[in-house]
């Protein structure tokens, strides 16, 4: 499961994928963020909350070809021919998936931490 | 070892495998031969695990593919049709998923990565990423993935397409080496590769076991007995009556005769243990008539495949 589970997070990584949910996950919330300062009262919930739509987009980009990948490129043979379960590998899958969304919701903790702290 | 019995696969009405049963034994090489279509990959596909059979079983080392799927698994490095080869690593880092797909224990790890890649000829390309390799390095890795963790049994589908000569060679080379301790099927359309390196052989079309046998065997099958074509310098008549005097020869027959070049037929009976060619050399240079052309007639594995599939 662990070599799934590596294996697609770092893949994010060798391909546009990752870096443009990141950097455009990063700006919105960034924006959002910023743009409640004049108002005095800064809301992070509400921020989440417009970011909704994005999810809607952003999230199917991340996780559509976590299947239709190895299916085009034949490596699915790989997880039917080698000693593991396909629970192991949807759970791989998923995790790593997770963990990107993991990694850009750490934009909105440093946007927490902004708050508290002030 | 590997018992298959009455497998069949259909898809819809068409069934691709249409009872195929055979066993491979322990150390054996077995050729896996069939025109395209045949039933070839498919059966493969389901040996491995990768399709399941409509019917009949597949017991790897005992494990029934469908009922221990993860102990039958264990034993088998596959290659399958197209390598599966994930385009955005490096070939160490596909080899290294490799190994934790296959769950390689890490102690070790480094040297029989190493030994495969050199084994493979693929050293100066281990930090490139696969997608940017050529063909015949892709097909390379690919055999390189299915000699991970050293399984016992190895099934490759046309391990040699995409190759150079030289490369080709080489492979045939690891292969006959893999041979000494491994189980090997072997799939290709190149015969004189499956000729030179398996013990058996299985034909299939459509979907069927057209033939399963050692390749002097089927060659002997499909000829009836053995001949050899002798072209020498000399007189015919002489040459006849010194060659059939020797044991062995139960027929000459005059193929083509050009003023004093002589080609004949001559038909040796299957006997073990007598190898008349070495009687008729010595019966030709006590002569003093040279020998020109001498070769062997028998059908090649060639000639065996046309026979059998084009019926």
């Amino acid at each position: 499961m662990f070599a799934v589970y590596k294996r697609e997070f770092f893949s994010y990584f060798r391909s546009p994928v990752g870096y443009i949910a990141l950097a455009l996950f990063s700006f919105l919330s960034g924006l959002l963020f910023i743009n409640q300062f004049g108002s005095g009262a800064v809301s992070i919930s509400s921020e989440i909350i417009s970011l909704r739509s994005f999810f809607v987009v952003i999230i199917p980009v991340i996780t559509m070809g976590l299947f239709a990948e190895d299916k085009k490129r034949g490596t699915e043979i790989l997880f039917y021919t080698n000693p593991l379960s396909l629970f192991d590998v949807v759970l791989g899958k998923f995790l790593a998936a997770l963990s990107l969304l993991g990694v850009m919701l750490l934009n909105v903790i440093v946007h927490m931490i902004i708050t508290a702290v002030n | 070892m590997i018992e298959i019995t009455n497998l069949v696969k259909r898809y819809g009405d068409k069934k691709a495998v249409n009872g195929i049963s055979f066993t491979v034994q322990k150390g054996e090489v077995l050729g896996f031969l069939g025109p395209n279509g045949a039933g070839k990959s498919t059966t493969m596909n389901i040996i491995t695990g990768y399709l399941s059979s409509t019917s009949g079983t597949v017991k790897v080392n005992g494990h029934d593919i469908l009922e221990e799927p993860e102990e039958a698994k264990k034993c088998i490095g596959y290659l399958p049709e197209l390598p599966p080869l994930y385009l955005d690593m490096t070939v160490l880092e596909y080899l290294n998923f490799m190994c934790d797909l296959k769950k390689v224990p890490k102690a070790g790890r480094k040297e029989m990565l190493a030994k495969i890649l050199s084994m493979v000829r693929i050293v100066d390309v281990a930090d490139r990423l696969v997608g940017n390799l050529s063909k015949g390095y892709k097909q390379r890795v690919g055999i390189a993935q299915a000699l991970i963790g050293d399984p016992e049994i190895l099934i490759l589908d046309e391990p040699t397409v995409g190759l150079d000569p030289n490369q080709i060679l080489e492979i045939r080379k690891l292969i006959r080496n893999l041979a000494k301790d491994h189980t090997i099927i072997l799939s290709s359309h190149i015969l004189s590769e499956v000729q030179a390196v398996c013990d058996r052989v299985v034909i299939i079309n459509h979907g069927k076991v057209a033939a399963i046998d050692t390749i002097t065997d089927l060659s002997k099958k499909l000829s009836g007995s053995s001949k050899l074509l002798l072209s020498f310098k000399g007189p015919v008549k002489e040459v006849r009556n010194a060659l059939q005097a020797l044991p062995g020869i139960t027929g000459i027959n005059e193929r083509i005769s050009d003023s004093d070049i002589h080609e004949i037929d001559i038909t040796i009976s299957n006997e073990k243990g007598s190898d008349v060619r070495t009687s008729i050399f010595y019966a030709m240079s006590k002569g003093g008539w040279p020998i020109l052309e001498f070769r062997s007639l028998d059908p090649t594995l060639e000639e065996v495949f046309l026979s059998i599939t084009s019926a």
